[in-house]
């Protein structure tokens, strides 16, 4: 029974050390190597509401796996090639979480080639590529203020990046580094919005009432207390409805 | 006095399996299961609800790729063989059984639960599982919702507004076909929602669609009523919240109620526990041991010690879970009349799946609540949240928060180590996709054969199953397979239909293997569907290029 228990420690303390050594040797790239410009930024990350799973119901219960028929899969599936990059010179950014940017590019052969041609041949070799993130929330292209800038390998094509500023907007934007400072533009992202973390602050209220509803309740008021100007009023709003404003606010809480 | 409702909103989704190309395939097994265990016996709970006079109202989610396998020719086939083979295996388990008393009553459950199937699937539904659901929403039980044509995972595809539009159009047009009406809800995949989705939702009439709790307690500005009753997005289309409370009670494998130790035991099957001679030729191949669906034991205990099943002990919990549950709703809804100045809105929405499959009790325990809740109380009532709109139709103006349902409530079980190679392809494919439907206006022939085609292996392609798949680590090398196969695919037609030189042979395969949505248009994911609708939301702008 001991030997057994024995056994048991053993194989538990190889698995957590076979754990320990894989995540140790996680290729860097994966990790996001940004650092904080405004430490007022990690003030969100401490009263997270979501990041511990037992706080969500939603946990992996709530997708249980697909239902297996078995363990084992039915014959080794054969993976049918598919293309390793497209030939394009583009960055795209998805939000993951409200704190993290996911973010993937490719620089087709032909920018490098043209760098090389006007920077020289080492430009691109001894060159830094760099990652760099723009808090656009509220002002776009303009006025934009860069908060990170991560210098990424040239092998890799993702990355992860941590923002830890929830409903903030961004944009991204791979460039290159010279030896001598010269900094090349390469791509832009798309603009990227994080989701929010908290409850909102804005608590006034404003209230929808469908226009078929709106016409029903109304039409019974017309009826009974019909007056021309309001009818005529209606009217106004039924043409401004039918250019697509199908919705009217009602302060009225039903 | 009524004092709040309860919306059950059940979500019945599988990915698209069908591989004509193998006599049998492993992973089609997923539907058979299913259509056994869970449609079908929640079909004969809601008939016989129906049949008894009793009154409900419960909202279902059929996937369009899940109505399509119902359709199917070919899998109709294969499942009645398959639970043909079944019932005969249940007959010699009743055989085999008949001197140990404790196996023998569960073995004539099983064949009792089978040749029902049969009989309900053969002769009463005949072979039409899609009329079954018709006929319960005609008749005023059931309120059907419809999701992504695939499945697709929303905030991750939504880059490109096309591929929204083209998930929901094709969605809608299909259950138009199947039910002759419009959908009034929407279930958005794995509650995936993105500021923004919900205008597409509005153009193709959409009433209304369930988030994430913080989709709601999030929402900005701050809802009134919390989750307890739906918000209008700016596009006027109304999110429901998931209910926490009543979610865990079910779901959580730890405090939830299927994990009593009275239910019966998914893990212990026959297909594993049994001699190959015996149990091989009702397995994969005649040998790959698997899941049967034949089992015998009760859960027992957190331990691998298992007992043997007693199902009248496992109906006597459901009907006590059914009491509890019921009691507890009654117990938030008292509580919250007191705050609210309206009546609240309780939505419980589960993977059907859960019901029969997994938890095999499930479908006895829905049929208690049902039966309970029209008949023994008078605090809350079930409702559709197409009715409550009905009831309530002014809500609070608010933008649900960005969400899932999905573990840490964002887009990390689709976007992560495992899987977050896909979205690149996924974009490339889209963005290639809406260039050829923009560049042929009037494709016909082998042409617009080819460009439908093309629509199919794309959406294919877009299933979460595929990543989900590939982050919870079982069966990944088949996720990869066919996420592999579709996009590789996709880029032979694209390339064939820009280079003029489509291969009818190919072409004809592959519109006979990956075959759902015969009548899928091309067109859909024309730009001119999504450039009118009111914008921009920032993080919406297409992929740069």
């Amino acid at each position: 029974m001991v030997l057994w228990e024995l056994s048991l420690l053993l194989i538990a303390v190889l698995f957590l050390g076979g754990l320990a050594w894989m995540f140790h040797n996680k290729p860097l790239r994966k990790r996001a190597l940004g650092k904080k410009v405004n430490p007022a930024q990690q003030k969100n990350i401490k009263n997270l509401h979501i990041e511990k799973a037992s706080d969500m119901e939603a946990a992996e219960e709530v997708i249980p796996s697909p239902p297996q028929t078995a363990q084992k899969e039915s014959s080794p599936h054969q993976l049918p090639a598919i293309p390793w990059s497209y030939g394009d010179t583009r960055i795209v950014a998805l939000a993951r979480d409200p704190y993290w940017i996911f973010a993937y590019w490719e620089i087709n052969g032909a920018v490098r080639e043209k760098i090389q041609q006007q920077y020289g041949s080492e430009g691109w070799s001894s060159g830094k590529l760099l990652l760099r993130v723009y808090d656009v929330t509220n002002n776009y292209f303009f006025d934009s203020k860069m908060i990170l800038e991560i210098q990424v390998n040239d092998y890799s094509n993702n990355w992860y990046i941590n923002t830890g500023q929830p409903n903030h907007t961004y944009l991204l934007e791979l460039g290159l580094l010279l030896a001598d400072g010269t900094y090349i533009f390469i791509a832009r992202s798309n603009l990227v919005t994080m989701p929010r973390d908290d409850l909102s602050d804005i608590v006034d209220e404003e209230w929808l009432l469908p226009e078929a509803y709106e016409k029903r309740v109304y039409g019974r008021y017309i009826e009974i207390h019909g007056s021309p100007g309001f009818i005529q009023e209606m009217e106004l709003k039924a043409i401004k409805a039918k250019k697509g404003e199908e919705y009217i606010s009602s302060p009225i809480n039903w | 006095m009524t004092k709040g409702y309860l919306a059950l909103v059940l979500h019945a989704h599988l990915p698209y399996v069908r591989h004509p190309e193998y006599e049998e395939f492993l992973e089609e097994k997923w539907f058979y299961e299913a259509v056994t265990e869970t449609y079908l016996p929640l079909l004969w709970t809601f008939e016989k609800l129906a049949e008894d006079g009793v009154d409900y109202r419960v909202t279902i989610n059929l996937s369009p790729t899940l109505i399509s396998m119902f359709n199917d020719e070919l899998l109709r086939q294969r499942y009645v063989k398959q639970l043909e083979k079944l019932i005969e295996l249940a007959d010699k388990e009743v055989y085999r059984t008949s001197n140990q008393p404790e196996f023998h009553s569960t073995a004539l459950m099983y064949k009792d639960l089978f040749s029902r199937a049969h009989y309900l699937f053969t002769e009463k539904y005949r072979w039409n599982l899609v009329e079954a659901f018709r006929r319960l929403q005609d008749a005023g039980k059931l309120e059907i919702i419809t999701t992504g044509a695939t499945h697709g995972y929303f905030p991750l595809l939504g880059v490109q507004r096309e591929v929204i539009n083209a998930q929901v159009q094709t969605a809608v047009e299909l259950y138009e076909r199947c039910f002759g009406r419009k959908p009034l809800g929407f279930w958005l995949p794995e509650c995936g929602y993105k500021p923004g989705d919900d205008k597409i939702l509005k153009k193709y009439g959409i009433k209304y669609f369930i988030t994430e709790t913080h989709g709601l307690l999030f929402a900005s500005p701050r809802p009134k009523y919390g989750n307890y009753a739906p918000i209008y997005c700016s596009s006027g289309v109304a999110a429901f919240g998931r209910d926490a409370e009543s979610s865990k009670q079910v779901w959580s494998a730890k405090e939830g109620y299927p994990g009593d130790f009275d239910y019966r035991d998914f893990y212990r099957d026959i297909g594993y526990d049994l001699d190959l001679s015996y149990i091989g030729p009702y397995l994969p191949e005649g040998r790959i041991r698997s899941h049967t669906g034949i089992k015998y034991y009760r859960i027992t205990s957190t331990t691998d010690y298992k007992e043997p099943y007693v199902r009248s002990w496992a109906l006597e919990k459901a009907a006590i879970h059914a009491g509890n549950f019921m009691f507890n709703r009654e117990k938030q809804v008292e509580w919250l009349s007191g705050l609210l100045d309206r009546k609240p809105v309780i939505v419980a929405p589960y993977d059907a799946e859960l019901f029969g499959h997994w938890w095999f009790e499930g479908p006895q325990w829905l049929d208690f609540l049902i039966r309970k809740i029209r008949y023994d109380q008078n605090t809350i009532e079930l409702i559709t949240p197409g009715d409550y709109l009905k009831i309530y139709p002014c809500n609070q103006l608010s933008t649900p928060c960005e969400s899932s349902w999905g573990w840490k409530g964002y887009h990390e079980v689709w976007l992560n180590g495992a899987n977050d190679w896909i979205w690149r392809h996924l974009h490339k494919a889209a963005e290639r996709m809406i260039e050829l439907a923009n560049s042929h206006h009037e494709a016909d022939g082998i042409l617009k054969r080819a460009l439908n085609q093309a629509t199919r292996e794309l959406l294919l392609a877009q299933s979460s199953d595929w990543p989900f798949i590939m982050k919870t680590g079982t069966m990944v090398q088949y996720a990869k397979m066919r996420f592999q196969s579709h996009i590789a695919n996709f880029t032979r037609l694209y390339e064939d239909i820009k280079g003029n030189k489509i291969d009818e042979r190919w072409l004809n395969e592959l519109e006979s293997i990956n075959n759902l949505f015969p009548e899928i248009d091309y067109r859909i994911y024309r730009s001119d569907h999504v450039a009118e609708l009111p914008g921009p939301v920032a993080e919406q702008s297409a992929v740069p290029v």
